[in-house]
């Protein structure tokens, strides 16, 4: 593949101080996990198809030894190819199952599923992949739901929590947050997932136990 | 009348420049322009591999230090600079120059007063070593046993 650097996004203004500033936001957000952490949109230069929290993601988080697998509409996206290729180094994989890192867009929620990716195994947990998806909203306010079903509300609990965080997520359907939950028992391996929206980002780690909040609530 | 040079022939002209030739010959020439910085110019590590007669098996002859750098100009053309060493201003003339090389227009301003001098002083370079290598030359050929 040849990548197009005439068109080529430029990633972070400051490619240094930028990525320490995403990668801070990062850990944050995966040690208190269902808090909000943001990403400065105006930061970075990236290609239409991601958002600013899931540009930070790719250039923070992976290099030449990640492979990272994107869902279809990502894939098939000459720029995001050109980005990751260009900035990251980062092979693509065809096979989720190959991937340490995945990368869903948001209108490739519906055919996402977590069997496919790698959880890891009990003598190498962290072969588990992180999941990087993008969502419509991310919410910590509770009660901001009561009037539609159609984004969830979750209870988080577990490590990074002192007692429950609350996170409403317009995004994935209710199939993907039961898978994730039934992978629960299963830890230390399980999959981290990555909820990007915009310029927010929260993370849920394999660690948190989850609940959606209708099964909480009884 | 010159020969227009291809890409790869400038950019290895370019990187085996002295850094004070190459700054002497573009002057204040490419002042004007601007230019976005998509990769800034970074030192890193090559493994340069050998072969033995340049037919044997491939190995590992050494690590090579080598800066590199990638810039877009004004006129959206992309520009990457290559070159052994860890002089970064030297590779980030180079990725200039080469985005603008690949502008006809550029290409004409530059030729003359940039490209033909440097090849004239690699020319010139090249043989003066070989007319040191020459001095100690032996000839085995010329040794003739009685």
């Amino acid at each position: 593949m040849i990548i197009d650097l005439n068109e080529i996004a430029t990633g972070f203004d400051d490619p240094v101080h930028d990525a320490q500033r995403a990668f801070r936001t990062l850990l944050d957000a995966t040690a208190r996990p269902g808090r909000i952490g943001r990403i400065d949109e105006g930061t970075i230069d990236r290609p239409r198809a991601m958002s600013a929290s899931m540009a930070a993601c790719l250039l923070v988080l992976c290099d030449a030894t990640t492979p990272v697998w994107l869902s279809a509409s990502l894939r098939r996206d000459e720029r995001v190819l050109g980005f990751i290729r260009f900035h990251a180094g980062a092979p693509v994989v065809d096979a989720a199952r190959d991937a340490a890192f995945a990368f869903c867009a948001r209108s490739d929620l519906p055919g996402l599923s977590l069997a496919d990716l790698a959880h890891g195994t009990d003598e190498h947990p962290e072969d588990g992949a992180t999941l990087v998806m993008e969502v419509a909203t991310l919410d910590t306010d509770p009660h901001r739901d009561d009037a539609t079903q159609a984004p969830l509300a979750l209870r988080l609990q577990g490590p990074g929590i002192e007692h429950a965080q609350s996170l409403t997520v317009d995004g994935p359907d209710a199939t993907f947050w039961a898978a994730r939950i039934a992978m629960q028992p299963a830890y230390p391996t399980g999959i981290d997932l990555l909820l990007c929206a915009g310029g927010h980002c929260a993370a849920i780690p394999r660690s948190t136990l989850l609940a959606t909040r209708s099964a909480g609530a009884h | 009348m010159t020969t227009t040079m291809d890409r790869p022939g400038w950019l290895g002209l370019l990187a085996a420049s002295e850094p004070a030739e190459l700054v002497e010959a573009v002057g204040s020439r490419i002042d004007s322009q601007t230019f976005t910085v998509l990769r800034a110019a970074h030192t890193g590590l090559v493994m340069a591999r050998g072969r033995i007669g340049g037919t044997g098996a491939r190995f590992n002859l050494v690590e090579v230090t080598v800066s590199r750098c990638v810039v877009r100009s004004a006129l959206r053309t992309a520009g990457v600079g290559y070159a052994i060493g860890h002089d970064l201003a030297k590779v980030e003339l180079i990725a200039k120059l080469d985005a603008l090389l690949q502008v006809p227009q550029w290409h004409a301003v530059l030729e003359q007063p940039v490209l033909a001098v440097l090849r004239d002083a690699r020319s010139r370079r090249h043989a003066a070593d070989r007319a040191a290598a020459e001095s100690s030359r032996v000839r085995f050929h010329e040794l003739v046993v009685a």
